[in-house]
């Protein structure tokens, strides 16, 4: 361990905490719980402030490239020891378990960063850090003008970064549309902020952006024991907004009539065709052959023979004609 | 091929005839890879009686195109001479099956198998059909002749579409 408490971080801190993580081994094994509990060992002091007396937002990056496993101790360790500090998860490559890494960063208001590979780990560490840097808007709540929460997904709202949108579904009856009040904090000052929907016009997909947070939150907190009710609830959802879920599924049916006249039918062989440009060479196929062209060459036969008959007696001069003409030249 | 289906039916008959005295098949030439299996005459019915239509012709085993240029071929898939099922002889329409052309419906068919055993038919049906009709080949359970020729029979050249076909019942 570098420090059992926080360091600031100045130049001479920063040279020390490069110089363990050079001499640090890999020796197998992610044991996430004694990194937790070392990094929250203050919880009291949780609500630290600064030296210039700023309350300050602690905010714990968990970044690992293995297997995590007994998850539902981490789960408890977590919601007991975070407190109000954010966690933010990062898994690289593909041994995280990013289903544990990615609600135990929601449950604390944090985020889950994935990294498919090494080479894009210092993009997306330094996209994560410039972001978690300008946290502005944070303890977001959302609350009717009488003081009653009404129904939202997700249920608990992230903080809310530069050039972020806030994202929130609610689910009330539309003729009892109240003004809503978001409320946070900017930079330690309370802020809140009221919304009217009077003047909104009602748009189609937005009960099913409800639906589908609604659906995250619940497969977010699944485990063993919930698991065939959130599975039921899932199913219910998906069946209700028509939406495809781990549970529902959409299947094509083709309702165009076949034959509009099944109740008619006829049955009857159809004659089997060949293939263009087969050859039957089978006898067992069709009948035998029983015709040759043996007429068709007789006739061409003793036709030929007949004009070679001509032919010869035409010259050697002895066609009935010739011996007329000869003779009346002579 | 007219002279050679004519002349080829004396050596024929001569086999033929070698077979009736010893009961083995016998080849009319020694280079031939097919022997005689029946000996078909056609009879006409007149009114003043019964009249043979053309000369005895003999009938080969194996309905291939070189036996249809010497005589008449028996279908091989078909039941053998005098035996029970469909017995299938096939003719050219040019040479020995031109008379059928001539026969009707009530006519007699004279078959002498190779055992010199004769069996009489009348024949019930003649219809034309397609050369890919193949059902008249199928086997029957009764006995059954069925001639094959090629129609119409004046047409000159041989690439006939069509078959006629004449049905005969064995006469008890």
């Amino acid at each position: 361990m570098l420090s059992p408490v926080p360091l600031t971080a100045t130049s001479r801190n920063l040279g020390v905490a490069n110089r363990f993580i050079a001499s640090l081994e890999a020796n197998g094994g992610t044991e996430m719980a004694p990194a937790i509990t070392a990094a929250l060992v203050d919880t009291l002091q949780a609500n630290a402030v600064n030296v210039r007396g700023e309350s300050m937002l602690r905010q714990v990056i968990f970044m690992t490239d293995g297997a995590v496993g007994n998850e539902q101790q981490l789960y408890q360790l977590i919601s007991d020891q975070l407190g109000d500090s954010r966690l933010f998860t990062v898994g690289i490559g593909s041994a995280p378990n990013s289903d544990f890494m990615r609600r135990a960063a929601t449950m604390v208001r944090g985020t889950f960063t994935n990294i498919g590979k090494q080479s894009e780990v210092k993009d997306k560490v330094e996209q994560l850090l410039t972001k978690i840097e300008q946290p502005v808007l944070t303890n977001i709540g959302l609350y009717y003008l009488d003081g009653s929460v009404p129904d939202y997904w997700p249920s608990t709202i992230s903080d809310l970064y530069q050039n972020e949108p806030l994202w929130v579904s609610i689910k009330s009856p539309s003729q009892l549309l109240q003004p809503i009040i978001v409320s946070g904090n900017i930079n330690g000052q309370y802020w809140q902020q009221q919304l009217d929907f009077t003047d909104n016009q009602p748009a189609r997909g937005i009960d099913l952006l409800w639906a589908n947070a609604q659906i995250t939150a619940l497969e977010l907190y699944k485990n063993a024991a919930s698991g065939p009710r959130v599975n039921k609830q899932v199913e219910a959802l998906g069946m209700q907004y028509h939406l495809v879920t781990s549970q529902t599924s959409l299947v094509a049916v083709d309702v165009t009539p076949v034959n509009p006249m099944s109740d008619k039918t006829i049955d009857a062989n159809v004659q089997s065709h060949l293939p263009h440009g087969l050859q039957v060479g089978n006898q067992a196929q069709i009948l035998p052959q029983t015709a040759t062209s043996s007429r068709l060459w007789l006739l061409i036969g003793f036709s030929l023979l007949g004009l070679g008959i001509l032919h010869y007696l035409w010259l050697r001069q002895r066609l009935p004609g010739q011996v007329l003409v000869l003779k009346a030249d002579a | 091929m007219q002279a050679k289906a004519h002349f080829a039916q004396f050596l024929i008959e001569r086999a033929f005839e070698q077979t009736l005295v010893d009961n083995q098949p016998h080849k009319p030439w020694s280079w031939a890879d097919t022997h005689p299996v029946a000996k078909m005459r056609l009879l006409q019915t007149h009114a003043q009686g019964t009249q043979a239509l053309g000369s005895d012709l003999y009938v080969l085993a194996g309905a291939s195109g070189r036996n249809l240029a010497f005589g008449y071929s028996l279908m091989l898939g078909g039941a053998g001479v005098g035996e029970q099922g469909n017995t299938i002889i096939a003719g050219h329409r040019d040479s020995h099956f031109m008379r059928l052309q001539y026969v009707n419906v009530g006519d007699m068919i004279e078959l002498y198998s190779a055992t010199g055993k004769l069996q009489v038919y009348q024949i019930t049906a003649t219809q034309v059909v397609h050369e890919t009709a193949t059902e008249v080949l199928n086997q029957t359970e009764n006995s059954q002749l069925t001639l094959i020729t090629c129609y119409p029979f004046d047409q000159l050249s041989g690439n006939a579409e069509y078959r006629y076909i004449v049905e005969a019942k064995p006469m008890v």
